[in-house]
């Protein structure tokens, strides 16, 4: 059935009036956030140690730590060479279906390596991974669609760290998204992340995790410890006085064009696992134009943080990426890395069918479709007579 | 025989075909170029056609490219070598050979996908255009949609310094002459044909004729 629009369009006029309003006291908020940030860089002590008590009271509080940079830092685009090589891994994935005639789940991850000081073409290579052994049900439970992400995760920083171990450095690796892994992680798998970015540590690769979508509230949040009564701490997660405005608000105003903030520490429950060289941090970066910002959030490990040689030429780097995709700036290598690795429903398709045959040359049973996802596929199809 | 591979058939008919190539190999197919695909049969079929359009399609990821201040040179090669953007090449048949001898007609099998196709040596489109009497200029008469002038000057053109090479300097002029008795009854083909004639600098012909 299709959407009740007569139903739905007055929802939208309401949605709107509420907008008009909104913005109107979000616009105190963000003046509020510039002058608690500037508070907070005069004693940056201070926000550290509410922080720590607010997290001893709520383990779960995510928010953004100071670091070693002054937290008002803008810094202008360095003076930095490009690296020598640039990779980006980006993986895709057939997700498990139950209802699938076989069930099964695989990776797909692409891998981009460019030389910037040279004019020659990037190479691509692709690591395929099928998911459908017993092996690859460990505890005997059915693989989830998060487990298989996961794995994608791994996988990526694998791939990373192979190739990266064959080159001569300094090589800044890439990927889409957070370094940190927010689903649901089975111990054992975030033993494996953590053994993998260990491994990138030890080659000394300036790893980085490009985030786009700026809904994030990491530096608010902290801010909002400053504001907060210390009997209140416990409750940080729940009262949110600067509720509204995210980090985009507060450092589109702050950073000019191809400008980077101060590194911060990030505080979280789960980065508790990411410790000494792991610990995770993270930058915002302008690679936008003139008069029109656009941010990103650059998430990088302890032991780039902690390199101001690396921190500059993974800036360097990142500005010189984005710059080569015009009017909407984002790291050509990674749409690079994305292209190769997105996996097609002809190809997923054909995974299944390749499935099937194997086991119908083997005298076994190559499975059905069940009866509801059938349903579900012929259901979109339509047909005419005479055609 | 000519070994110049330009693609590979993506998708065909009787009447012609859709080559797939590599952005690096742009240099050697030309407009008016004549292409050879051999079937693999008994009887050693091999279709002739001429390219009539080279069309180069563009995606998102280009078009957000030409919006940068500038593209470095490892993107233009990322583009031109790495990513799967194909040219595609429109071929009109002209004819075919079959054991040894050359007919104007149609095929009589269109070629099969990924079948490869080879330029063909001035040797070869001497051979082709000087068997029968210019049956093969009615396929490209006959075609909709087709820059005919501009297709049929760069061809005859191209087969002019063939047949030179070959030793028959008369047939550009045999080749002008059955064009006008071709479209003798429509003069603003045959006006455009020879424009196009005396534009491709065989001003003796296409001037002389007008």
């Amino acid at each position: 059935m299709p959407i009740n629009y007569q139903e739905l369009q007055p929802q939208i006029h309401t949605l709107g009036e509420h907008a008009v309003q909104r913005e109107h006291s979000l616009r105190e908020r963000r003046e509020q956030v510039l002058r608690l940030l500037q508070q907070a860089a005069a004693q940056p002590q201070r926000l550290r140690e509410r922080i720590e008590l607010a997290a001893l009271q709520d383990p779960r509080l995510r928010c953004a730590a100071p670091a070693a940079e002054g937290l008002t830092l803008h810094r202008p685009p360095p003076h930095s060479d490009q690296p020598r090589t640039l990779l980006a891994a980006d993986g895709s994935q057939i997700p498990p279906d139950r209802h699938a005639a076989v069930e099964f789940a695989l990776l797909n991850v692409g891998l981009i390596e460019m030389h910037p000081q040279e004019a020659a073409a990037p190479q691509e290579h692709i690591t395929t991974l099928l998911l459908a052994d017993d092996e690859d049900h460990p505890t005997g439970a059915p693989l989830t669609e998060e487990a298989v992400e996961n794995r994608r995760d791994i996988l990526e920083r694998q791939v990373l760290a192979r190739r990266a171990a064959q080159l001569p450095g300094p090589v800044v690796a890439l990927t889409d998204g957070p370094l940190e892994l927010f689903r649901e992680t089975g111990q054992p798998e975030l033993r494996q992340y953590l053994d993998e970015l260990r491994s990138l540590a030890r080659l000394s690769v300036i790893t980085a995790g490009y985030v786009e979508i700026l809904k994030a509230q990491l530096v608010v949040r902290a801010l909002e410890l400053l504001i907060l009564a210390e009997d209140e701490l416990s409750r940080a997660a729940q009262l949110r006085p600067l509720f509204g405005v995210d980090d985009g608000d507060l450092f589109r105003g702050l950073l000019d064009v191809g400008e980077r903030s101060a590194v911060f520490a990030l505080q979280s429950n789960r980065a508790q696992s990411y410790k000494d060289e792991l610990a995770l941090h993270f930058f915002y970066l302008n690679v936008g134009r003139p008069h029109q910002p656009y941010l990103a959030r650059v998430e990088i490990p302890a032991w780039v943080a902690q390199e101001p040689a690396s921190v500059d030429l993974l800036h360097a780097a990142l500005l010189a990426q984005c710059s080569l995709l015009g009017s909407r700036p984002y790291p050509y290598i990674l749409q690079r890395a994305h292209e190769v690795a997105v996996v097609r429903f002809e190809e997923a398709e054909q995974v299944l069918l390749m499935l099937q045959r194997e086991l119908l040359s083997r005298g076994l049973d190559p499975g059905s479709l069940s009866n509801k996802l059938y349903h579900k596929q012929m259901s979109h199809k339509r047909t005419r007579y005479g055609r | 025989m000519s070994t110049i591979e330009i693609g590979r058939l993506l998708r065909s008919s009787t009447t012609g075909c859709v080559i797939g190539c590599r952005l690096s190999d742009i240099d050697v197919p030309a407009l008016g170029g004549m292409v050879r695909i051999p079937l693999e049969d008994p009887a050693h079929t091999q279709v002739y056609g001429l390219i009539y359009d080279i069309h180069v399609d563009d995606d998102g990821l280009v078009r957000q490219l030409i919006t940068a201040d500038q593209v470095h040179p490892s993107v233009i090669l990322d583009n031109r070598l790495n990513r799967n953007v194909p040219v595609e090449i429109s071929v009109l048949f002209t004819g075919y050979e079959q054991n040894g001898q050359i007919c104007h007609l149609l095929p009589p099998r269109p070629p099969l996908t990924l079948d490869v196709i080879y330029l063909c040596s001035p040797a070869e489109l001497a051979r082709f255009t000087a068997a029968g009497r210019f049956g093969y200029f009615r396929h490209v008469l006959r075609a909709r949609d087709l820059p005919v002038e501009e297709l049929l000057a760069a061809h005859v053109q191209q087969a002019a310094a063939a047949q030179s090479a070959a030793g028959s300097r008369e047939w550009a002029q045999q080749a002008a002459a059955e064009l006008i008795t071709l479209l003798r009854d429509d003069y603003p083909t045959l006006m455009g044909v020879l424009g196009a004639l005396a534009d491709a600098q065989m001003g003796s012909i296409g001037g002389q004729n007008a």
